[in-house]
């Protein structure tokens, strides 16, 4: 649907009735032609589901006073706990998502990159915004400035370049169990010949000589996910600026899911900060409380990357990706309103994700409100 | 016409002073309710305070509207969680108020059950009302406007305040404002109106001596119906407070200013003022004239030194007294006496000096007194000495002495003029106006030929007193019997009222003139009420009156048209005291 027809249909579409969805969102529930839609990224889809829907201790989201025109948030996986199916090999079982009533369902974007693919062959203009844990890749952008370039179907909406608004600050750390054989404070430069497979044991790890022997079980983050793209470009760095191969030893989980890692005093991964006081704070009833810890115990938000030498963390900043042409519209979000849905949701710093009222949903998905406006700007080829 | 001497005794009128004054304190709101009050979704309404838990009707739209936001009851539903908010919502016409989509959360979502127990009274209870504070990160009303600005035809520059009990609720409670430039104002729920109040201040003494001890200010509010049972008085000096006293509704509150250190007054004149401060919006604030203390310094000690010059020593002879005064900047008078006997004074010179020169000191032992007055009472104290005894010798011929005496005689005011019952003063025939109406006559009492015509004042009392000269007359007469007739003496006027000098005498133009006063006649029209000569009436007066002058000026007559014929007659009598 094209969102001009949106416009013609708002004094039908006004009715008295309530969203009332407190928590996690329902994919069974379908966006209307008049909600804002967005996929994307599984490390901000619970930031996501608390700004549009309000959180687990009773804050309002933007849908409990806007009930007819809501921000409908698709979660990356389907199970609302963020865990993945994933067959023999790590590849995951894609589930199906309808983007708006009256459309066939489709494969659910999960992760930064799927998110941002989706976007960009997005025609009719079913997706508004993604989700993602980085910003747009510069082939990304290219691919969303050529789409606009060769729309052909009359009346599509030109996709134009994408356009990143930073609305939170998070951190990523190494995971491991509770129980672990792992010792504490794993430095990056460790942690890359853990992925290399050049350290296959614990007691290999530096200064933990007499530590177990038991083998080590590297868990990363699925392809195309912002955090996979975080993790290999601070390993990266920790290398001397050398990609790292991944050892045979690697395996694939879907990124912050703790069932990976919990339970397996051998495993370890990279998880984000945020989904970690999440998981912590009792949201989710299928996690154990405390059934894993991270490294180190910097502060979520601190700009500080880790060299070869230290604890491995970096400082992530957290975003809603829109259509550049979206960000300066003239078609008004709600009625009698004077602005439109980019600068109502995430456009601005008094907007629904920016203003400093909404801070304690942030809070709730483990992470730190820091709005800014990052424009058109990419990262990485 | 007779002349009599009468004393007149004059009497001031007392001027009752205004000591309290009423302020009108901010009124209650008056715009009118919104078409859609009450909101029949509401659960109830909403009210606002101030930071320090005060109840208040509008304020500033760039910032928070209030401190808080109280609701008129409890949490509304049976929902789990205990996180209110506050909305903003602005109206849309032809829209029940549930599906307004102009709603926008302005605070954060809060705990208010554990949160309100450490709010201001009357806010701290959530059971009995859910209040939701605010902080200055909150949505402003002016960014709400931007984003949904009133377009409603029903209810211009409203909007509607919500506050939600939980983020699941469809309820809230709700009050309108209306927004006027910056400012907004409560128009639903409607405000009683305020009570006016009266603080009044009582008197202080002044002057008082700085430091000298504490001054205890009382003051008292009255309000115009009810009673008051909060609030606080502020005690001010000009613009700044001295002190808060909280108010209870007992009279008086009181506050001392204590009479050394800090909060002390200085020296100088001090506008004092007492206000009252109301804790809600029941009754009005207001402010107490003003009361003025003057602070006067400790007047600086003076020293006194007296000397006596005897010159040739001899009795009788020159003798120079002379009195130093310290500080030579207090500058005042010092009276030289011996005994009972005055000397003689003289003020203090550049040099703070004063001195006189006596020659009536007889033979034998002196001891000069001297006292020393300053002009400056406030700056300077007086004091007094002695001079060291001398002794004056005796002459080589004896004096003689001889007393004299001289006597000053009461003396007397006179009146007198060449008129008398055998030499009457005429004023002609009367003669009817062109009109018709009236019968006139006038004559010259007297003019600046013939000063002499009129009446001369000659006061050679003691003591150069003021006096004021009146005239009355009864009514003209002609003597006719049984019964005689009348002119009515109001209409007999004395104008053109001059006083004529006599050259070389105290009473002159340039420094001691006499102040005339004409005296109306009426002239029988309807509208014209004077009474002439008919009630006695000041034609003159002086500030020193010793000396002589004469009084002229025109007797004029106005009698009806329907006046017999004949010669009618009055005394016309003045007097002067």
């Amino acid at each position: 649907m094209r969102k001009s027809i949106s416009v013609a249909l708002v004094g039908a579409t006004v009715v008295a009735c309530g969203l009332g969805v407190v928590g996690t969102a329902n994919a069974d529930n379908q966006p209307r032609v008049t909600d804002i839609v967005g996929v994307g990224s599984d490390t901000v889809q619970y930031v996501g589901d608390f700004l549009a829907d309000g959180d687990n201790v009773g804050s309002s989201g933007y849908n409990t006073n806007n009930p007819s025109r809501r921000m409908f948030n698709i979660d990356a996986t389907a199970d609302a706990a963020g865990r993945a199916v994933y067959g023999a090999g790590g590849v995951a079982i894609s589930p199906q998502v309808v983007l708006r009533s009256g459309l066939s369902p489709v494969a659910r974007p999960n992760g930064s990159g799927a998110g941002i693919a989706a976007i960009n062959t997005d025609a009719a203009h079913s997706i508004d915004y993604v989700r993602s844990s980085r910003l747009p890749k510069a082939s990304e952008q290219n691919i969303a400035v050529a789409s606009a370039a060769t729309a052909t179907s009359p009346g599509s909406a030109a996709n134009g370049a994408l356009h990143s608004f930073q609305i939170a600050v998070d951190g990523l750390q190494m995971a491991t169990a509770s129980a672990t054989n792992a010792p504490a404070n794993i430095t990056c430069g460790d942690i890359v010949a853990i992925y290399k497979g050049t350290i296959t044991t614990w007691n290999q790890v530096t200064g933990n000589s007499a530590g177990s022997t038991a083998t080590i079980v590297p868990v990363k983050p699925q392809a195309g996910s912002g955090t996979i793209g975080d993790f290999e470009s601070t390993i990266k760095a920790c290398n001397g600026g050398v990609a790292v191969t991944y050892g045979p030893s690697v395996i694939t989980s879907e990124e912050h899911d703790p069932s990976a890692i919990a339970g397996n005093p051998n495993a370890i991964g990279p998880f984000s900060s945020g989904r970690f006081n999440l998981l912590q704070s009792g949201y989710l009833s299928t996690y154990t409380l405390n059934s894993i810890k991270l490294q180190g115990s910097p502060v979520v938000g601190t700009t500080a990357t880790s060299g070869a030498a230290d604890v491995f963390y970096q400082a992530r900043k957290l975003f809603i990706i829109v259509r550049d042409a979206d960000v300066n519209s003239t078609i008004p979000f709600q009625n009698g309103s004077t602005l439109n849905w980019v600068k109502t949701l995430f456009g601005t710093a008094a907007s629904w994700a920016g203003k400093v009222p909404s801070a304690g949903l942030f809070t709730s998905a483990g992470v730190t409100q820091a709005w800014a406006d990052q424009g058109l700007t990419t990262s990485g080829a | 016409m007779k002349l009599t001497f009468k004393s007149v005794v004059a009497g001031a009128a007392a001027l009752a002073l205004a000591t309290g004054m009423t302020v009108v304190g901010a009124s209650s709101a008056s715009a009118a309710a919104a078409t859609y009050d009450p909101d029949p979704n509401a659960a109830g309404t909403l009210s606002f305070y101030d930071a320090a838990g005060n109840q208040i009707a509008g304020g500033s739209t760039t910032g928070p509207l209030a401190a808080y936001y109280k609701a008129s009851g409890p949490k509304v539903g049976a929902f789990a969680f205990n996180l209110g908010s506050m909305s903003i919502a602005t109206p849309q016409d032809g829209q029940p108020t549930n599906a307004w989509t102009t709603v926008e959360q302005t605070t954060s979502s809060q705990n208010y059950t554990t949160q309100q127990p450490g709010y201001p009274a009357g806010l701290n209870n959530p059971a009995t009302n859910v209040v939701i504070k605010s902080a200055s990160t909150d949505t402003s009303l002016v960014a709400h406007i931007t984003t949904f600005p009133n377009a409603s035809v029903q209810n211009p520059n409203t909007y509607q305040v919500r506050v939600y009990t939980s983020a699941s609720a469809t309820t809230y409670y709700s009050a309108n404002i209306v927004v006027s430039g910056t400012t907004w104002t409560q128009s639903f729920p409607v405000l009683p109106t305020q009570v006016t109040t009266t603080t009044t201040l009582a008197a202080v003494t002044s002057p008082v001596i700085v430091n000298a001890g504490a001054t205890t200010l009382f003051a008292s509010v009255t309000p115009a119906s009810g009673a008051i049972t909060s609030g606080a008085v502020n005690f001010l000096d000009g613009a700044t407070v001295l002190g808060t006293v909280a108010y209870t509704g007992s009279n008086p509150v009181t506050y001392t200013v204590p009479a050394s250190g800090a909060g002390s007054f200085a020296t100088g004149s001090h506008s004092l003022t007492a206000t009252y401060l109301p804790s809600g919006l029941g009754f009005s604030g207001s402010a107490s004239a003003v009361r003025t203390l003057v602070v006067n310094p400790v007047a600086s000690s003076t020293s006194i030194a007296v000397a006596a010059n005897v010159g040739s020593g001899v009795a009788l002879s020159p003798v120079v007294l002379s009195a130093t005064i310290t500080p030579t900047a207090a500058a005042g008078t010092v009276v030289f006496s011996e005994g009972a006997t005055n000397l003689g004074s003289a003020a203090t010179n550049a040099s703070g000096v004063a001195s006189i020169t006596v020659s009536t000191l007889v033979a034998g032992s002196h001891t000069i007194h001297a006292v020393f007055t300053p002009t400056d009472t406030v700056t300077y104290g007086g004091i007094a000495g002695d001079a060291t005894a001398f002794t004056l010798s005796t002459p080589l011929v004896d004096p003689d002495y001889q007393d004299i005496k001289v006597t000053v005689d009461n003396g007397s005011l006179i009146l007198s003029s060449p008129w008398s019952p055998t030499n009457k003063f005429d004023l002609g025939h009367m003669t009817l106006d062109p009109t018709g109406t009236y019968l006139y006559a006038s004559a010259k009492f007297g003019d600046v030929s013939n000063p002499a015509n009129g009446l001369t004042v000659t006061d050679t009392r003691a003591g150069n007193l003021g006096w004021t000269v009146s005239a009355v007359a009864n009514n003209f007469s002609d003597g006719a019997l049984p019964t005689a007739h009348l002119i009515d003496a109001k209409g007999f006027g004395f104008t053109g009222v001059t006083p004529r000098y006599i050259t070389g005498n105290a009473i002159n133009s340039a420094t001691n003139a006499v102040t005339p006063h004409d005296v109306a006649p009426n002239t029988l029209t309807a509208t014209d009420t004077h009474t002439g000569l008919g009630a006695k009436t000041a034609i003159a007066d002086v500030v020193n009156g010793d000396g002589t002058v004469r009084i002229t000026g025109l007797l004029e007559l106005y009698a009806p048209s329907s006046t017999v014929a004949g010669v009618y007659s009055t005394v016309l009598t003045f007097t002067a005291a």
